[in-house]
């Protein structure tokens, strides 16, 4: 992707430092399990982050 | 990803066979030679047969074999009541990721019932890093999932070409677009999106869940019921969407069922004219429902500028104010601060600190000096811009009058014209407008249904907010639903981000496949005055390779600019690249030219080196390093068109699987053999029906 969209759009949709932080990391575990074929803790990958977010709020 | 070789037993012309293709960096081509009829073609499609299946009946004069197993081995079966049974397979080896790969597809055929049947099996291994093979998977769902993750099977079909697919690669119809919507989905890894949004949805319910136990527990109805409600709005909104998807893709077929009625009545005789007058009809409808949008737009841009010039009371009140108010003319207040400055007051009495005072107490009382003036000033300008407001009104809705009727008149003339076609005198002509008079009415019926769909979205989208704020202000204090509801909104913004990325993701994709298209397209063609386009943004278009000529294009973006029309396409919020598509449609080449042959090669190239682009800093897409497959790349070509084909088809991936027939390759043999590393020769003995490998 050109420059950094991805930040545009986190930014646009007012994501703070951690949530940007916080939905990074989820992103790129997607893909590493896309890559893998390894779903399993996707899920759990995820309930994880958001419970990050919320505390450290 | 590298393909290594390709064994047949029993397998159509090959009975048993194995051709390798090994490559080296410099040296990355493997040629396949053979004559017409020696099996080139069917070792292209084995590929796709090993790794996904394959339907023969795709294979373009081989209708009388429609399986696997070599032909005459079938026929003994058909033939020989008592014959055993007989396993086809092949296999193919490929590295990926430094892996070896193993892909096996056997197909045993018996003869039950008089009748021959055949049970197939697949089985995938790879070499483990001690140099053992694994034990073989054999499950085909697992199988297919694991394929899939190093080579899709739209990817496969997406690379593998032999003439057919090339040509209709090229020609913009449905099955065209379908094709290179597919290839573009895989290669910009919408399945990443989809993963996402998927464990996004069930992280959600369990939250939703959760929430709705504690509510029960502690007996708070009013949010139990909301929960539900929201439960149910977010079912909604997905029918909502599936609606809308559904509806755009029914949409998109009966208006390629409109266009194809359309041109068959364009080629009959007796429809000729009439259809050239629907098609210029048609036209003028399009640019007056156009401009009456346009003018409803205006129309209500200026009824809300007007709205908020209602001015006539705020005059009146105050010009009545400024009638009311009662100051002696020439109390004001540089004449009060003037008798302030002096010893003494005009009436001859000194001026003490208890005049001051009230002199002080009547200024802050006394209106501003010239308040009249201004205000008066300020009045009429504002009665000015009503009547300039209530002239430009006029003037819009004039001219939305002026598109309606227009629109009614064209409709008319459209209908005329229809029941001209329903009452000819050819029964085929009468018989297709009746058909394309039923597309239209199914059009206006899924059109209604997608406005309906899109309407409901937003309602429920709307409701879904207000339910979960009512929902947080219900639920209380409680810290364990506040916890669930802060994350339900940080699920809810991931959500969207997921979408708006997925969308972001796919335009800008498309945008450097369009780059990499259009170089592909210099280094090939040998026509420079021609260009090519995949179209991006028109939801119509999406996904139509197009051509046009550049002379063309210049002469529309010349008269756009001079009348001012790019201005307005600026203002109204397009960008460069999306004026850029428009112009392209006004002047895109409806039928495939002669370059259809450049143009999927150029799509190939342009969509390889797309996927095999470094992706290590990406976080959305993957890297492949997919091969290509190609029939007969050299057939159909000549001059610039061929040398270039020849000179760069190395270029294109890092292992390059060419069929071709002997003659076509001598042609061109100066260029390609540096780069090739390996020939195989196919040797076809015609009586036996079988090909040999040399």
């Amino acid at each position: 992707m050109n420059q950094n969209p991805i930040e545009d759009v986190l930014d646009e949709l007012q994501f703070t430092e951690t949530e940007k932080n916080g939905f990074m990391k989820f992103l790129s575990y997607a893909k590493t399990c896309q890559e893998t074929g390894n779903n399993q803790q996707l899920k759990s990958h995820l309930e994880q982050v958001v419970t990050d977010i919320v505390n450290k709020k | 990803m590298k393909i290594n070789y390709i064994q047949y037993h029993n397998y159509r012309c090959f009975l048993d066979a194995k051709v390798c293709f090994d490559i080296t960096d410099k040296q990355n081509i493997a040629l396949v030679l053979g004559v017409n009829g020696s099996g080139k073609t069917e070792m292209l499609f084995s590929f796709q047969w090993i790794l996904y299946g394959f339907d023969f009946k795709n294979l373009r004069e081989k209708d009388e074999t429609p399986y696997s197993l070599n032909s005459a081995l079938y026929h003994k079966l058909e033939t020989e009541p008592h014959a055993p049974s007989v396993d086809c397979w092949a296999e193919l080896s490929f590295t990926h990721n430094g892996t070896d790969y193993f892909m096996k597809r056997t197909e045993r055929f018996m003869r039950l019932n008089d009748k021959i049947k055949f049970n197939d099996s697949v089985s995938l291994s790879y070499t483990k890093e001690n140099g053992e093979r694994s034990t073989p998977e054999k499950d085909k769902a697992i199988v297919e999932e694991k394929l899939t993750r190093i080579i899709p099977k739209s990817i496969l079909e997406g690379i593998t070409f032999d003439g057919e697919r090339m040509k209709k690669l090229n020609i913009v119809d449905d099955s065209s677009k379908k094709v290179i919507k597919n290839v573009i989905s895989l290669v910009t890894n919408e399945r990443l999106f989809e993963l996402c949004l998927g464990e996004i949805k069930d992280v959600n319910g369990d939250i939703s869940r959760e929430r709705n136990k504690i509510n029960k527990a502690s007996g708070n109805a009013s949010a139990e019921e909301l929960e539900d409600e929201i439960s149910q709005l977010n079912d909604d909104i997905e029918d909502a969407e599936a609606g809308i998807v559904g509806a755009e893709k029914n949409l998109q077929k009966v208006e390629t069922n409109i266009i194809e009625v359309s041109q068959k009545l364009a080629q009959l005789e007796d429809a000729k004219q009439l259809e050239q007058k629907r098609k210029g009809l048609e036209r003028d409808l399009d640019r007056a429902q156009k401009e009456f949008t346009q003018g409803i737009d205006l129309f209500q841009k200026r009824l809300l500028d007007g709205y908020f010039l209602v001015t006539d009371q705020l005059v009146d009140d105050v010009k009545k104010s400024l009638e009311s108010i009662d100051v002696p003319a020439g109390l004001t207040v540089e004449a009060v601060r003037s008798i302030m400055k002096r010893p003494k007051c005009i009436c001859g009495c000194n001026i003490n600190d208890d005049i001051i005072q009230k002199l002080t107490t009547l200024l802050s009382t006394l209106p501003p000096d010239n308040i009249s003036s201004n205000i008066l000033y300020m009045a009429n300008q504002f009665a000015g811009e009503k009547k300039k407001a209530k002239d430009l009104l006029k003037e819009a809705y004039d001219s939305m009058r002026k598109s309606k009727d227009e629109v009614a008149k064209i409709k008319s003339e459209l209908a005329d014209v229809s029941s001209s076609l329903v009452t000819s005198v050819s029964e085929t002509v009468r018989d297709l407008e009746q058909e394309r008079n039923k597309l239209f009415e199914q059009k206006g019926r899924l059109n209604d249904k997608l406005e309906k769909h899109k309407y409901e979205l937003k309602r429920y989208s709307n409701r879904l907010k207000e339910a979960n704020k009512e929902l947080e202000e219900t639920s209380g204090n409680q810290k364990q639903i506040k916890e669930l509801m802060a994350k339900g909104k940080v699920l809810d913004k991931f959500k969207d981000a997921i979408k708006r990325i997925g969308e972001l993701n796919q335009s800008l994709s498309l945008v450097s496949i369009n780059e990499y298209l259009s170089r592909a397209y210099s280094l090939l063609s040998e026509d420079t005055g021609r260009r090519i386009y995949l179209c991006q943004f028109n939801e119509k278009e999406k996904y139509s390779l197009l051509t046009y000529l550049q002379s063309r294009y210049s002469d529309i973006r010349i008269r756009w600019t001079n009348s001012g029309r790019i201005l307005t396409l600026e203002d109204d919020g397009l960008s460069e690249k999306e004026i850029h598509e428009l112009i392209v449609l006004q002047v895109a080449e409806g039928k495939s030219t002669g370059q259809s042959k450049i143009n999927s090669l150029a799509f190939a190239k342009a969509v390889l080196e797309y996927s095999n682009e470094d992706r290590s800093s990406d976080s959305l897409k993957v890297s492949h390093d997919y091969p290509f497959l190609i029939d007969s790349p050299f057939t159909e070509l000549s001059d610039e068109n061929l040398m270039n084909v020849a000179k760069y088809i190395n270029t294109f991936a890092g292992q390059v699987l060419i069929m071709a027939d002997d003659t076509s390759y001598s042609g061109v043999e100066q260029f390609l053999k540096p780069f090739v590393k390996t020939k195989t020769q196919l040797i076809k003995d015609k009586e036996k029906g079988i090909s040999y490998v040399k």
